[in-house]
């Protein structure tokens, strides 16, 4: 097969797959009875879940915990002091891009002071 | 002010545009990390063998990155469709989740313009939307989760076709900080939550056991997690509800 045929039905089959589980619920429940107070309650739950398993996604690489190194294992103790340190800073400063601001700063800091050490 | 679907406010007049713009004010910070991600994809696509149409309508069919990255891998290796395939659904499966979690604010709008607006949905356009419709701050959701994805999604079509022409360049640690921006962002979120523990354990939760379960259990540990957390806070909730 031609590579590029391949590429572009790789595409189409990547979107129907992502488009169909986003439409899912829409299809699936929209005309459904009200979503019962139970399930409301798990994909609220599970909702609070996944942002915090997208925090540590983006924080920590999975090569950390399957094959650490020294530069690996600094890396991800950089990024959770850096989200621990920006989710304490919005408990107190509601405003999130000075939390933000002060979050990648922090991290640029860090950062410059292991190259120094 | 009331948190749940049924709890909040009823139509506002004229609060539609003004719940957009909201909404597309709030997504700057999506928007710019946005621009360095799909900056990141476009470069990968290109190194991966894809031409520049292809990676811009790869952005504009699929917009999930971490998906586009497995694509890109798996191509390298020659991995059959079927497995890029598999992959894919097993990455965004979380979709459903969110898709469904957002499903009860939009009542009143037709199915049909969901359907419509649910392509632009990804972590980031959920987070954000369904942590300010938690707070109870949004008479019209829907509008203002067109507005976030408004800001956001042509953001990162564009920078997939700019990141083609700019594989390389960016500072290494440059990259990393950008890198940081949503996770940042994501805690500045959950934060709003404070001090509610239960939440709060849900998200440390999610943060601490998805590493772990993603060892025993790869392109699984999201999901796993969210279900099993999520359904033991809710049995915890119903319990004590009675």
């Amino acid at each position: 097969m031609d590579e590029s045929l391949r590429i572009w039905l790789i595409i189409a089959a990547a979107a129907c797959v992502t488009n169909l589980l986003r439409a899912g619920p829409v299809l699936l429940f929209s005309r459904a009875a009200r979503t019962t107070s139970g399930v409301f309650r798990f994909l609220e739950y599970a909702s609070y879940v996944i942002i915090g398993s997208l925090i540590s996604a983006s924080a920590v690489s999975p090569k950390t915990l399957r094959s650490p190194s020294l530069a690996s294992v600094a890396d991800s103790v950089v990024a959770i002091v850096v989200v621990g340190f920006s989710f304490a800073l919005a408990t107190r400063v509601r405003q999130p891009v000075v939390c933000l601001v002060a979050g990648l700063s922090l991290f640029l800091v860090l950062k410059l002071l292991w190259q120094l050490i | 002010m009331p948190r749940s679907p049924e709890g909040l406010a009823g139509v506002m007049a004229g609060s539609g545009p003004t719940s957009f713009a909201q909404g597309f004010r709030d997504s700057i910070p999506v928007a710019v990390s946005f621009f360095f991600l799909f900056l990141a994809v476009g470069g990968a696509s290109k190194v991966a063998g894809l031409t520049p149409l292809q990676s811009t309508v790869m952005s504009v069919v699929v917009f999930a990155a971490p998906a586009q990255f497995a694509i890109f891998d798996l191509m390298a290796r020659q991995r059959p469709w079927l497995d890029l395939v598999a992959v894919t659904a097993l990455i965004n499966s979380r979709f459903f989740v969110m898709a469904a979690a957002l499903l009860p604010y939009f009542r009143g709008i037709q199915p049909a313009r969901i359907l419509l607006a649910m392509p632009m949905l990804s972590a980031s356009t959920f987070a954000l939307p369904f942590m300010r419709f938690r707070q109870g701050a949004e008479a019209r959701p829907f509008y203002y989760y067109l507005g976030v994805a408004a800001g956001s999604y042509p953001v990162a079509v564009a920078a997939t076709s700019l990141g083609v022409f700019l594989v390389h360049g960016l500072a290494d640690v440059f990259v990393q900080a950008l890198k940081m921006i949503l996770p940042v962002y994501f805690s500045t979120l959950l934060a709003r939550e404070w001090p509610k523990p239960r939440p709060l354990v849900a998200g440390l939760l999610g943060f601490a056991l998805t590493p772990l379960v993603e060892l025993i259990a790869p392109a699984f540990g999201m999901l796993a997690t969210a279900g099993i957390v999520g359904a033991a806070f809710a049995a915890l909730d119903e319990g004590r509800h009675g």
